[in-house]
């Protein structure tokens, strides 16, 4: 049992979830995860660690309500607890002084690359802070972001920024107007980190992606979270979840996140006019 | 007159406006607000034109026809105009998507995460890939917005049943304020607060459910955006195919496309059309709209075929479950009866009528309904080889409607549209029951009958009418004068509960002239005085030269009834046929139809064929699994006596099979001839070559004994209350609706008892409290539903057993009501 510190929503869709788990908080580092349960009969879902507070024994994340499982996690608030809150797990990135890093963030990646900004900030590198959002309204943890980046830079659909870009038409004139760039690291939708990655191959800068298979157990155990990398089979969750994104085998992936879109769409739907009002 | 659009001449009627004679002829001008069935309302202004000889633009929703009339629907200027007027609708509008260069990619690799609960762009949204303002942005090559994104913010409203409200995607266009109103008389929702605080809602705010409405989805149908979504099926991809069927529930016999996405249900809506054939003119309700999907995939299909072995059912395949049931009912034919749903197909209805008749021996089927209204017409009328007709579209141009013995907003709610359309053209509307219901909102004489008093104020009605002059020449005027002499009007009235005065109204209303119909159901049938009220309203008819519109409860009542009228003897309902088992005289029984059997009342042999798992699944020697409406094609004989076709849409489930193919299988095993067929395309051909539906109208029926007051004794004594069994029609086959979808759950149930809170107050119950209810041949408990309508000394349960109602231990005798008293469960 772990008990809920904070719930609430950032912006459309978005939530952040900070539990009291001194535990997980202790041994967190930047690029590792935690596997959530929202109820006892629910399904165990990974959630990347967005922030950690070691005194106070606290880790954030920040989640999408995508499903059936992160739609009852955003309807918990501060006091409740949830079954199983483990971690961290997976491989923390890689953290060295490369010079300039650009990472670039999207949906719940936002948040997600944060500790890794801030990480990579301490250890020396020049950060640019690419975020993307639909629209300025989607826009969250700014200032925080800030703060660690020595760029701030977003991509968007929306009159606010006067552009109309998204993430690989920013990383493209970033690279024409003669930035140095010499790693990346892109976490986000599936399509975002692609797309990213797209951007990135031809100037060969190596791109770093946080993968998002669906998994079930997350230690290695069960064999769902398998992605093709480098023409190898990796278990994303623990040699993972970050690996080069320019190796890993898109096609496969995309396929299997899709792979059992009925049965969650019918879940979900199920669980909306069941448990929300007025059937419940 | 002739008008030019675009340099291009047409010639009009002047009925219809500039934008429908444009998109008749193909000329496109976008349109938000405008809509076939709704009046002009002229709010979007994307729809402005031209026209040569006036200054200034004008929208050509609004404008119509004038003879000479030049009209431009493009130039630069209207192009112009039109993207400022869609930037500004889509400045509060999640809009990102829509402009966005990635839309196509994207939205294909995001599937995954379309689900989220908040729509910030078409890639999350229930009407994506369907959405009139994403065709409009299209059409009108909109690629980017002087405006910063907004999200109002709003809660998105999912405290109702079937559908989810999420106003932040709502463009005010006001269709599904005007379609409530003007189509559905409904009025639950309109535009509150004004400027940039509008929004769509209810009085008061509260939920839909408590401002009145039935959920029967027309705003969700005519909402352009995503604002009003589908709870059970917005998460879900567009369909990947649409089949044309039949609605199964009523007799209207709604047009529905039903949604298919992978051999599975998602959706169905009514057919968009508003010309014939589709009687519904892009209508449905509750039923036909939001509870196919859940009815057809209920986890109570029966599946495969099973027969009993040592007391228990065990599955079998299809050949040794059909040699199983042909040996159990070849000894007993002759002995034997069948009982049908007509919510059955013609076809299916047909053959098992032949294989009752060849195999079983029997006089063909008995409906499981017991009698329907139009049994009733004809028994009155003393046998008539067809009923008078009337088309829903008379219905719609009547100057004067009486509805009697039914809630026609529930039970034909496309019916009651109707109706209503032919209250906005001016017609009058009378209704005449023993409750307040939703419909005395609409009518200009609404008079509430003592329980029982509808026949004796039907001829006080006749006598007011005499008084006035009456019709000569008609066969049985005479004897019919004669049979109103014994009783005053005052005596009538007094009887039925009603004031003099107003019965004259009543009169008065009928007597005005122009076209009358009167609309009568369900609601009367199974009363000790339905003959009586049949019969009066047969004379009423006649006095005022009115058309019967008898509704015709079940969606095949009437092929049902045109099947058996060809009996020997007459109609006996399924209480007939238990009280021959229980005599002996019948031995085994077929039951393709709702019969709540879990004991085999002296059978020897029960089969029961359906679709659903149910009680008398209990009893039975063998099930046999159906295939559904949406499984099997065929024709629906609907209240007008038009036989519509439906398509299937799905693969049937399990093993299940068209109840037509398992008759036809049995009657070739039990050596009958004549019920081998191949296909539903051959019993159609079949029925006409019979000329089953080439009925006629009946000529030269004069007027029949007036059947004056009498009615049951009123003595309360020890059970105070009058409880009214109603008709409530929410069920397929033996499957009840609430039984399948959480939605109609909250909606109706027949478990309910609806009381008022008078009566409720007395007895001590509250809303939701469980009452014990009391008559003098049984008990029976109910879930209390207080309910303004009701007056006090009467309550209402629902009639049909499905297992769920026990309405039939309470009146053993009379099927309408019973005396009851009523206490609270503690
Ligand atoms: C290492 C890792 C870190 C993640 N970090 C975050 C995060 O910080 N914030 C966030 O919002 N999301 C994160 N995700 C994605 C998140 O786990 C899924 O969105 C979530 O499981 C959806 O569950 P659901 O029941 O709500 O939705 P469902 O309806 O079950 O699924 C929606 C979609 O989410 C994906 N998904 C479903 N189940 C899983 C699963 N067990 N594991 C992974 N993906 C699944 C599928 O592609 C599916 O189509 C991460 C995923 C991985 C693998
Ligand atoms: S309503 Fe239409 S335009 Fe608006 S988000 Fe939905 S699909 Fe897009
Ligand atoms: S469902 Fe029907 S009654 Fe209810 S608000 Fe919509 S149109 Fe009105
Ligand atoms: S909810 Fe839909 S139909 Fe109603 S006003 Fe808004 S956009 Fe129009
Ligand atoms: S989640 Fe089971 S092996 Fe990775
Ligand atoms: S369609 Fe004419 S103003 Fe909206």
């Amino acid at each position: 049992m772990a008990k809920i510190l904070r719930r609430e929503r950032l912006v459309p869709n978005l939530h952040v979830l900070e539990v009291s788990a001194p535990e997980v908080a202790r041994k967190s580092l930047p690029g590792q995860f935690v596997m959530v349960m929202p109820d006892e009969r629910g399904e165990r879902i990974p959630l990347t660690i967005a922030d950690w507070d070691r005194e106070k024994g606290s880790v954030t994340a920040v989640f999408m309500t995508v499903g059936t499982t992160t739609h009852k996690l955003a309807r918990l608030s501060a006091g409740d607890e949830i079954p199983v809150f483990v971690g961290p797990l997976g491989k923390p990135s890689d953290i060295q002084n490369y010079g300039t890093v650009l990472l670039a963030g999207g949906c719940f990646g936002i948040a997600a690359i944060y500790p890794i900004a801030r990480a990579l900030k301490e250890a020396g590198n020049k950060v640019i802070t690419l975020i993307d959002v639909k629209a300025g309204y989607l826009l969250y943890w700014e200032e925080k972001l800030r703060k660690v980046s020595d760029r701030f830079l977003v991509s968007a659909r929306d009159h606010r920024f006067a552009t109309k870009d998204y993430v690989p038409a920013k990383i493209k004139s970033l690279l024409a107007e003669g930035a140095k760039v010499d790693r990346a690291v892109a976490i986000g939708c599936t399509y975002l980190m692609y797309s990213a990655c797209e951007a990135t191959r031809p100037a060969g800068i190596k791109t770093m992606v946080s993968l998002n298979p669906i998994m079930v157990d997350g230690t290695g155990m069960c064999g769902a979270c398998r992605c093709a990398v480098e023409g190898k089979t990796r278990f994303a969750c623990v040699d993972g979840p970050d690996f080069d994104g320019h190796a890993v085998d898109w096609a496969e992936l995309f396929a299997r996140r899709k792979s059992y879109l009925d049965d969650e769409i019918r879940s979900l739907c199920y669980w909306e006019r069941t448990q929300l009002a007025p059937c419940a | 007159m002739n008008i030019t659009i675009d340099g291009r001449r047409f010639e009009v009627q002047g009925t219809k406006t500039v934008l429908e004679i444009a998109k008749e002829n193909g000329i496109y001008i976008p349109a938000l607000c405008s809509h076939p069935r709704l009046a002009p309302y002229a709010a979007c202004r994307l729809c402005v034109v031209e026209i040569k000889g006036r200054s200034g633009l004008h929208p050509s929703c609004n404008t119509y026809p004038e003879d000479g009339m030049a009209v431009v629907t493009d130039s630069e200027p209207l192009r112009l105009q039109r993207l400022k007027t869609l930037e500004l609708i889509l400045s509060e509008h999640p809009n990102a998507c829509l402009i966005c260069a990635e839309k196509e990619k994207c939205e294909d690799h995001k599937a995954s995460i379309r689900k989220v609960g908040e729509v910030t762009g078409c890639v999350f949204c229930p009407s994506n890939r369907r959405c009139e303002l994403q065709e409009v942005v299209g059409k009108l090559k909109l690629d980017s917005l002087p405006y910063d994104s907004v999200y109002r913010g709003l809660e998105v409203r999912r405290g109702d049943p079937f559908f989810i409200q999420d106003y932040n995607l709502c463009i005010l266009c006001g269709r599904c304020v005007r379609v409530c109103r003007e189509v559905r008389g409904a009025a639950v929702i309109s535009i509150v607060r004004r400027g940039s605080e509008a929004v769509v809602g209810t009085a008061l705010d509260r939920k839909l459910m408590d401002a009145g409405c039935q959920f029967c989805g027309a705003c969700v149908d005519v909402c352009p955006t995503g604002a009003l979504a589908e709870r059970a099926s917005r998460h879900e991809p567009p369909p990947d195919a649409v089949a044309k069927t039949v609605c199964p529930h009523c007799g209207v016999g709604c047009r529905l496309d039903v949604e298919t996405l992978q051999g599975r249900i998602v959706a169905s809506r009514p057919d968009a059309s508003l010309e014939a054939p589709a009687v519904n003119r892009g209508q449905a309700c509750v039923r036909g709209r939001f509870t196919l999907r859940d009815t057809v995939a209920s986890p109570r299909r029966l599946r495969r075929p099973m027969i009993r072995k040592d007391g228990k059912l065990v599955e079998t395949g299809w050949d040794a479950a059909l040699a199983f049931v042909a040996a159990g009912l070849k000894p007993r034919a002759g002995k034997a009866a069948l009982v049908a749903s007509s919510q059955l197909s013609l076809e299916d209805l047909f053959v098992l009528d032949l294989f009752s008749r060849s195999a079983l021996k029997a006089d063909g089927i008995v409906a499981s309904l017991g009698p329907s209204i139009l049994d009733e017409l004809s028994a009155a009328a003393g046998g008539l080889k067809a009923p008078p007709r009337a088309s829903l579209a008379d219905v719609a141009k009547a100057r004067t409607i009486l509805v009697l013995g039914e809630n026609v907003a529930v039970s034909h709610p496309v019916a009651w549209v109707e109706i209503l359309d032919a209250v906005r053209r001016g017609g009058r509307l009378l209704v005449v029951g023993p409750k307040d219901d939703p419909m005395s909102r609409h009518a200009s004489l609404s008079l509430k009958v003592r329980p029982g008093g509808e026949p004796a104020l039907l001829a006080a009605v006749s006598k007011a009418l005499l008084e006035k002059g009456a019709p000569s020449g008609l066969k049985g005027f005479d004897a019919f004068k004669r049979s109103l002499d014994g009783s005053s009007l005052a005596a009538c009235c007094e009887s039925a509960g009603v004031k003099e005065e107003d019965c004259r109204r009543l009169a008065g209303a009928l007597a005005e002239g122009g076209p009358a119909a009167l609309v009568f159901g369900q609601g009367l049938c199974g009363a000790p005085w339905t003959k009586a009220c049949v019969s009066n309203l047969w004379n009423l008819a006649l006095q005022t030269g009115a058309a019967l519109f008898p509704l015709a409860e079940e969606s095949d009542s009437f092929g049902a009834w045109l099947l058996m009228r060809r009996r020997a003897a007459g109609a006996p309902d399924l209480a007939a046929v238990l009280r021959a088992a229980a005599a002996g005289t019948l031995k085994a029984l077929y039951l393709a139809g709702p019969a709540s059997l879990p004991a085999k009342h002296g059978l020897e042999f029960l089969v029961v064929q359906d679709s659903f798992m149910n009680d008398s699944c209990q009893a039975a020697d063998a099930v046999l699994p159906a295939a559904t409406f949406a499984e099997t094609e065929g024709n629906w004989v609907n209240l007008e006596g038009r036989a519509q076709k439906s398509m299937k849409a799905i693969e049937p489930l399990g093993e299940a099979k068209p109840d037509w193919w398992i008759a036809s299988r049995l009657a070739g095993l039990m050596g009958a001839d004549g019920c081998a067929f191949e296909g539903a395309d051959r019993i159609k051909e079949r029925i006409d070559e019979e000329g089953l539906l080439a009925v006629r109208e009946e000529g030269g029926q004069g007027f029949l004994a007036a059947c004056p007051p009498g009615g049951p004794a009123d003595k309360a004594g020890e059970y105070p209350l009058v409880l009214l069994g109603e008709y409530s029609p929410d069920y397929y086959r033996t499957l009840a609706l609430c039984q399948t979808s959480p939605d109609f759950k909250v909606l109706r149930d027949p478990g309910w008892i609806k009381i008022g809170p008078e009566d409720a107050a007395g007895a001590g119950l509250q809303e939701g409290a469980t009452a014990h209810v009391e008559s003098s041949s049984g008990t029976m408990e109910a879930v209390v539903r207080i309910t303004a309508g009701m007056p006090k000394g009467v309550a209402a349960v629902s009639r049909l057993d499905h297992g769920l109602s026990g309405f039939s231990r309470l009146s053993a005798a009379a099927a309408g009501s019973a005396r009851v008293k009523i206490t609270r469960v503690n």
